[in-house]
C-alpha cells in the first residue's frame, strides 16, 4: 500500500456529474440571488435615510463603498449557512423579529440583526463589525452570552456559530433549546453581552423585548417506554411538543445511580423516524441533556407542518469494533394521537 | 488552462470563466468532500456549500494562480465544520483540539489495519484533512498550515507522527519529511 495507491482509492470514488452541475448551477444561483438582494438593500436605505451607515461590507461590493443598514430581515441567504433545523420554517413563514439595535463604541460595533422565539428554542443573530480587521485569534476573541430577563438561563441545547462576511465584520448565530419549555412564558427581555471582543477592549450590551411566535403548539404525553434486554437502560418518552421552531421530544433515560459517578453512563446517539418513513438525524435532529447527568434527554427536530401519527426513537451506540450499531431493544414508537 | 487569467474574468462578473475554474477542480473537490462523510448526499451538500461560497467571495482572492488550494480550503474547513454539527459539537476551532483528536487510540488502530484507504474511514475529521492536503492534493506543508491555520512545526510533526506509525503500511512512496 503506498501514496499512489492511496490516491487511486479517492480517484476511484465515482463522481455524478449531472448532480454536480446540478449543485453548481444551484450555487450560484443562489449566490446570485444574495448579491442582488445586497444591492437592493443598499440604494433603497440610501434613498429613504442616508443616516444611518455602518460598515457592513462583503464579497461582492466594491472595496471603498459601504452598505447600510436596512430593517429588512437577514433571512434566506443567512440563515441557510447556518443550517438550524428550523431554517426552512422561519425563511419560508418568515418568523424571525428585526431588531436591529446596536453598541457602538471603541471602534466596534454589536448589533442584534434578528430573533425568534417559540417557548422552547431562542435564536438570535448578531453583526459584528469593526473599524479594523477583527482578531479571530483565541487569546483576543473574548466572550460572549446571552440573558432572559437579566439572567443566564439553563439549556438542553444551545451553540453560537459565526461565519466571517469580510475581515471587519462577522456574523454570529445563537441557538438555544431551553431545558425547560415554557419556562418564561409568552415575553421576555433577552439581553446580549458581550466582553473584550475580536481584539476590542471594552463591553458591549444589546437587551430587546421579544414576543413568542405566534403559531400552533401541539403537545402529546405518549408516556411510552422501554427496557433493554440486561435491564440497565430504560428510557420513557414523556412528552412531544411541535411549535414553530421544532418538534421537542423529552425523553427520561433511567439507569443506575452508580454511573452518575464520573459520568459513566451512555450517551446514545439517536435517529428518529415517524410513520412515513421519514428519517431525522445529522442536522436534522439535535440532541442534549437537560439537567444534571444523562437522565432528561431532549431530542429537538425540524418543526412541522403535519403531524406523523408516530415517530420512532431509534438509539444506537458505538460497538467495540468502532462501528455505529443500533440497539435495538431500546428502540421506542411513540404514538401521537391523543392530546392533555 | 489559465487559472489566473480565469480567476481575473470571473472576479468581473464572467460566469463561464468561473464554471471554467470549477471544471478543473470539480473531480478532486468532490471526491475530497466524499472521503469525509462516505456518503454522496452528504458529500454534495458540502460540495454546493462551497461552491457558494467560492463565488461570493472570489473578489477576496488575492493570489488568482492559488485558486486551487483557496477552494480546496474552503472546502475542507466545510467538510470539518459539516461534521462537527452531525456530531451535535459546538464549534470550536483550536489547536488543543486537533492534538487531542490525533490521540494514540487513533494512531494506533491505523498502525494495526492493513489497508490505509480503509482505515482512513475512521481517522477523524482533522486528521483526514492533513492526509488528504498531503498526499492526494499534494500541498505542502508549508501550505497546509495556510489552510489549516496552523503553525508550520506543528503540521510537521503530526504529519511526522503520522508517517512513522504508518511505515509499513506506506511501505514504497514513503517521503521522508
Amino acid at each position: 500500500m503506498n501514496k499512489e495507491n492511496f490516491n487511486q482509492s479517492i480517484d476511484n470514488i465515482d463522481l455524478p456529474l449531472e448532480k454536480l452541475l446540478a449543485r453548481e448551477k444551484a450555487a450560484m444561483s443562489q449566490a446570485k440571488k444574495m448579491r442582488k438582494f445586497g444591492r437592493t438593500t443598499k440604494h433603497s436605505m440610501l434613498i429613504a435615510c442616508g443616516l444611518c451607515i455602518t460598515l457592513f461590507g462583503s464579497g461582492f461590493v466594491s472595496s471603498g463603498m459601504a452598505a447600510v443598514l436596512s430593517n429588512i430581515p437577514l433571512i434566506g441567504p443567512i440563515y441557510t449557512e447556518f443550517r438550524d433545523i428550523a431554517t426552512d420554517k422561519i425563511e419560508k413563514d418568515q418568523l424571525a423579529t428585526v431588531i436591529e439595535k446596536q453598541d457602538s463604541h471603541d471602534g466596534l460595533t454589536m448589533t442584534v440583526k434578528e430573533a425568534a422565539y417559540d417557548g422552547g428554542r431562542l435564536i438570535v443573530t448578531v453583526a459584528y463589525s469593526g473599524e479594523k480587521a477583527l482578531s479571530l485569534k483565541e487569546e483576543n476573541v473574548g466572550y460572549n452570552y446571552v440573558t432572559i430577563n437579566g439572567e443566564e438561563f439553563k439549556v438542553a441545547i444551545g451553540s453560537g456559530t459565526q461565519r466571517p462576511i469580510n475581515s471587519k465584520t462577522t456574523i454570529e448565530q445563537h441557538q438555544f433549546t431551553l431545558a425547560k419549555y415554557n419556562e418564561y412564558g409568552d415575553k421576555i427581555e433577552v439581553a446580549v453581552h458581550g466582553k473584550d471582543l475580536f481584539g476590542y477592549k471594552g463591553k458591549w450590551g444589546v437587551s430587546f423585548p421579544l414576543e413568542k411566535i405566534k403559531g400552533e403548539i401541539h403537545e402529546f404525553y405518549p408516556n411510552v417506554k422501554t427496557k433493554n434486554v440486561n435491564e440497565v437502560y430504560t428510557l420513557t418518552a414523556d412528552k412531544v411538543t411541535f411549535s414553530p421552531l421544532s418538534t421537542r421530544i423529552d425523553v427520561t433515560v433511567d439507569y443506575p445511580a452508580e454511573l452518575d459517578e464520573n459520568d459513566r453512563w451512555k450517551w446514545f446517539d439517536f435517529s428518529v423516524v415517524d410513520n412515513n418513513g421519514n428519517v431525522y438525524d445529522r442536522l436534522k435532529l439535535q440532541a442534549g441533556m437537560a439537567g444534571n447527568y444523562g437522565h432528561h434527554m431532549v431530542l429537538a427536530l425540524p418543526p412541522m407542518d403535519t403531524i406523523p401519527k408516530s415517530l420512532t426513537l431509534k438509539p444506537a451506540d458505538i460497538n467495540s469494533e468502532r462501528y455505529r450499531e443500533d440497539i435495538k431493544e431500546l428502540e421506542l414508537v411513540v404514538p401521537l394521537q391523543k392530546t392533555k | 488552462m489559465d487559472i489566473a487569467n480565469l480567476v481575473q474574468k470571473a472576479k468581473k462578473g464572467n460566469d463561464e470563466a468561473f464554471e471554467q475554474l470549477i471544471s478543473s477542480v470539480r473531480p478532486k473537490l468532490y471526491r475530497t468532500a466524499y472521503s469525509y462523510v462516505r456518503n454522496e448526499q452528504d458529500a454534495l451538500d458540502i460540495y454546493q456549500e462551497t461552491i457558494y461560497k467560492a463565488y461570493i467571495s472570489l473578489k477576496m482572492l488575492k493570489k488568482p494562480e492559488s485558486f486551487q488550494s483557496w477552494i480546496t480550503k474552503i472546502l475542507v474547513f466545510k467538510a470539518i465544520d459539516f461534521i462537527r454539527k452531525e456530531s451535535r459539537h459546538f464549534s470550536t476551532d483550536d489547536e488543543k483540539i486537533f492534538a487531542e483528536l490525533i490521540s494514540n487510540e487513533n494512531v494506533d488502530y491505523i498502525a494495526h489495519s492493513m489497508d490505509l484507504s480503509e482505515a482512513f474511514k475512521f481517522l477523524d475529521p482533522k486528521y483526514k484533512t492533513i492526509i488528504l492536503l498531503r498526499y492526494y492534493h499534494d500541498l505542502s506543508i508549508k501550505e497546509i498550515a495556510a489552510i489549516m491555520n496552523y503553525p508550520e512545526g506543528t503540521v510537521k510533526s503530526q504529519l511526522h507522527r503520522v508517517q512513522k506509525e504508518l511505515r509499513p503500511i506506506l511501505k514504497e512512496g514513503y517521503i521522508y519529511e
